[in-house]
Formats: C-alpha cells, structure tokens, sequence
C-alpha cells in the first residue's frame, strides 16, 4: 500500500466514512434545535430533550460538533454534542435563524430582547 | 515480542458501544516479511527480523539485496529486529499481518518522538519558571539557580539544563488495539503514539505468539503447497530441534531446491495415511479471524477447549514426533 500523505489520509477517511450516519438534517448556526439525547440509566435508555440555539458547528468526518446554548432557570447553558455519536438519536429544527457569522459567541454577552435572532424567510 | 513494523496514520475518533468517544490512532501496520531468522545457536540471542514496505530494487544498496534475496524476500524500505523466546512458528519469507493482534490486546508501541529543537527548561523538564510580576524582568521562564558558590562550587553532572528535545525513541506500554481491519493492514490503537505522521513505528505483541494465524499464511500455502505446511507441523512438534536446524534448512531452500523437496515430501505423505489427513484439515480450516483466536490463546494457556482445531493442535505434537528424521533425511535428498 502507498502511504504517501495524501493516501495515508485516505485510510482515516474510509474508517471514518464507515461510522457517518447517513441522515443528519440540515441546520446551522443561528438555527433553534431539539437535540434528543439518549440517557442511560441503570438498565433503561431513555431520550432526553436539549433545546437551544446552535451558536457553532466546527469539525469534520467523525470529529464534527455542534454547540447549542439555552437559557435554562436564568441561567445560560451550553452543551457541545458530537454530530456523529450514536446517542444522539434526532435533531429536529424548530426555527431557521438569519445571522451573518458563523460563530455566535455574542451572544454570552446579550439577553432578553437583545439575544434574539431574526427569522429567516 | 513479536510484532510489526508499521507507519502512523494520524489520529481520528471512533464511537463505542456505548456511544462513548474513543480517540484513536490509525497505523498502517504491514504487511511485513521474516528477512532473517536469529537463533542462539548463530548469533547468541534469539529474534525475527522482519521487513516492511516495498521499496524499488534500485533504491536498495547492494548488500541489502543479497539480504534480501537470502530470505526469498522482495527489497523492503524498513527493517527491524523482534527479540523472541522460540524462533519455531517462524519461516523465512513468511508474512505476518496485522491479524497477530487482536481487538481488546494490549500492546506496546515505539516511535522516533517529534524534535522540538533547542528547548528551554520550562518545556524540557517542566520547571516552573519565574515570578510574572513583583518588578521581575528576564525571569519568567530561567532556570535559577544551578549550584552553590562555596559548595559544590561546580555544577553536578546531569543537571537539568536547556538543550536538544524530542527525536528520540519513545515507547508507550500498554496502548489497546481497539480495531484491527486485515483487508487494509490498518490497526487502531487507543491514545496517541510517538512521532509525526508517516513515521515509523513497531507495534510489540505483550505475550509470545504460539502459531503464526492462518489468515497470515493462506497465500503463502497456495504457493508453497503442502511441503511446506508439512515442515512446519514438524516445527511445533518438536521445538528443541527446530532451533539449530530449522533455519539452516531454510536458508538452503533455493527456490529450485524446494520444489525437489516438496516433490520428495509428497511422496514421503502418500506412504503416511495420518499425517495427509492433518494437513487436509488444517487447509481446510477458514482464515476467519475469530477461528484464530481461541486457537492461539488454547496452545499459550495449555488449556484444551472443545473447540476441534485446538485439539488437533494438541494431538500434532505424538503423531509427529515419530517422524521427524524420516522427513530430514527426505529433504536432504531433494
């Protein structure tokens, strides 16, 4: 086998094209998602629900995450899930959001009114 | 231990069972061919050689290819020497592939660290440095002090000081094989291992490796035929005689010579009604990997499972003690 770089990238690439799920909806930065979760607990398995707004894709292949922030009790909370993992089941847009960055760090420092983000048409 | 030599890949995640992350690391391991077979008798200590990765003829230096060609092996870029404790599963020119590991393995892998250049003491030793503020200027990352004036009034040998770091051989002991995929050579390993990509590793099994897998071997019994599977039946058999003479009787085998002797060999196996029906089985026993384990994990225990090929394994050893000089004076004739 070739190991030149190019190739030996390949190698990584078709192990990983093994483990990519084949359905994955479109969304992006900006979007509102609920994130279902499965929670191990004990024996059972159960989903759980993370609603938020993606404020950063980054990554790619199986290495790809996505962070969804909310504001939960007053209090913002992020969670980075990875795309590719098993445990997340479904990621279901509820919102498509118009913004002009793809990474929406601004908004930690805004709330209420002003951490809004307008509605794509 | 025996092992592989092997390049690195780079490094990617895989998920579990669980649906854990599993930082792993993709090396192209082998396939690699035994060159030269290292016995006490010969050269005082016991190891294989093994080379891997094809390298053009003309790239090769001269002597390298009378090596080479010694052991029946295409010209390789890579050599390296696993030290063993029985040379008898091996043959010159055998292959040994990735299928000497197993998912759930631990192994042990050495790799030319990445050189950091002249680095200072905070990175190279891991001081603390200075204080940031207080009025400090030019003291943030100094070693300090390195002796006493009035004693020693030197400083000691092997202080630690600034200084070339990195480039050097780095072993990591006790890394998981979390995937082996024989179709690409590939070996996942759990963790990061030493070096830069496309680096040169040696990936080291933890225990001694009984029987090379068969998988391993099936293209080399397609070639080879029976003769050869014959011989190295009669190396498990009997280890004490394998030593000396095995490797010598291999290195003999000039490819014209060893069809004489597998001719003869045939022969010899029509007259013996047990030992051909062995060699049936054993060849018509599938490469799968699964059917390797238990096989090679049996005969290192010295555990009988029920499983079949184990207890031929284990019946080979009386059946063919017998016959082994019959068989050494067939070869010499051919």
């Amino acid at each position: 086998m070739n190991t030149r770089q190019g190739l030996a990238m390949d190698v990584i690439r078709h192990l990983e094209s093994k483990q990519l799920k084949d359905k994955i909806p479109d969304f992006a930065p900006g979007d509102t998602v609920k994130v279902h979760v499965l929670v191990k607990e004990g024996e059972k398995e159960r989903s759980q629900i993370f609603q938020g707004v993606v404020i950063r894709r980054k990554g790619s292949g199986t290495n790809e995450t996505f962070t969804v922030r909310k504001i939960s009790g007053g209090i913002g909370v992020e969670r980075i899930f990875p795309l590719q993992s098993p445990n997340i089941s479904d990621i279901h847009v509820v919102r498509r959001g118009r913004v002009r960055r793809s990474k929406l760090y601004y908004l930690r420092a805004l709330k209420g009114k002003s951490a809004r983000i307008r509605e794509k048409k | 231990m025996i092992g592989l030599i092997g390049k690195k890949v780079g490094m990617t995640r895989i998920f579990g069972q669980a649906g854990e992350s599993i930082p792993v690391t993709a090396i192209i391991a082998g396939p690699c061919r035994v060159v030269q077979i290292k016995t006490s008798e010969k050269e005082g200590y016991q190891a294989i050689q093994l080379g891997a990765f094809d390298r053009r003829k003309k790239l090769v230096r001269k002597p390298q290819l009378g090596h080479f060609s010694k052991a029946g092996v295409e010209t390789k870029a890579k050599l390296a020497e696993f030290r063993v404790g029985n040379v008898g599963p091996y043959r010159l020119g055998q292959e040994l592939k990735v299928d000497i590991f197993q998912e759930g393995d631990r192994v042990k892998v050495t790799g030319t660290s990445k050189g950091k250049g002249f680095a200072g003491v905070v990175k190279r030793w891991g001081f603390a440095g200075g204080p940031k503020t207080h009025g400090q200027s030019d003291r943030h990352r100094a070693p300090g002090s390195i002796g006493g004036a009035s004693w020693p009034s030197r400083v000691w040998k092997g202080m630690k000081m600034a200084g070339r770091m990195g480039s050097e051989r780095v072993t990591i002991l006790n890394l998981k094989v979390v995937k082996v995929d024989l179709e690409q050579n590939v070996l996942l390993v759990k963790g990061a291992v030493p070096g830069a990509r496309n680096g040169y590793l040696l990936i080291q099994r933890t225990t001694e490796l009984t029987s090379v897998p068969i998988s391993s071997e099936k293209e080399e019994e397609k070639a080879k035929s029976e003769g050869k599977v014959e011989e190295k039946l009669q190396k498990v058999s009997a280890p004490e005689a394998t030593a000396p003479e095995a490797p010598s009787s291999s290195e003999e085998e000039v490819p014209q010579k060893e069809e004489a002797a597998q001719e003869v060999l045939s022969e010899e196996t029509t007259d013996k009604t047990e030992p051909e029906k062995e060699i049936a089985e054993k060849s018509q026993q599938p490469p799968a990997p699964e059917q390797v384990s238990p096989e090679v994990k049996s005969s290192s225990t010295g555990e009988t499972p029920a499983e079949n090929s184990a207890a031929q394994k284990e019946e080979a050893p009386e059946k063919r003690a017998a016959t082994p000089e019959e068989e050494s004076t067939g070869e010499k004739k051919g």
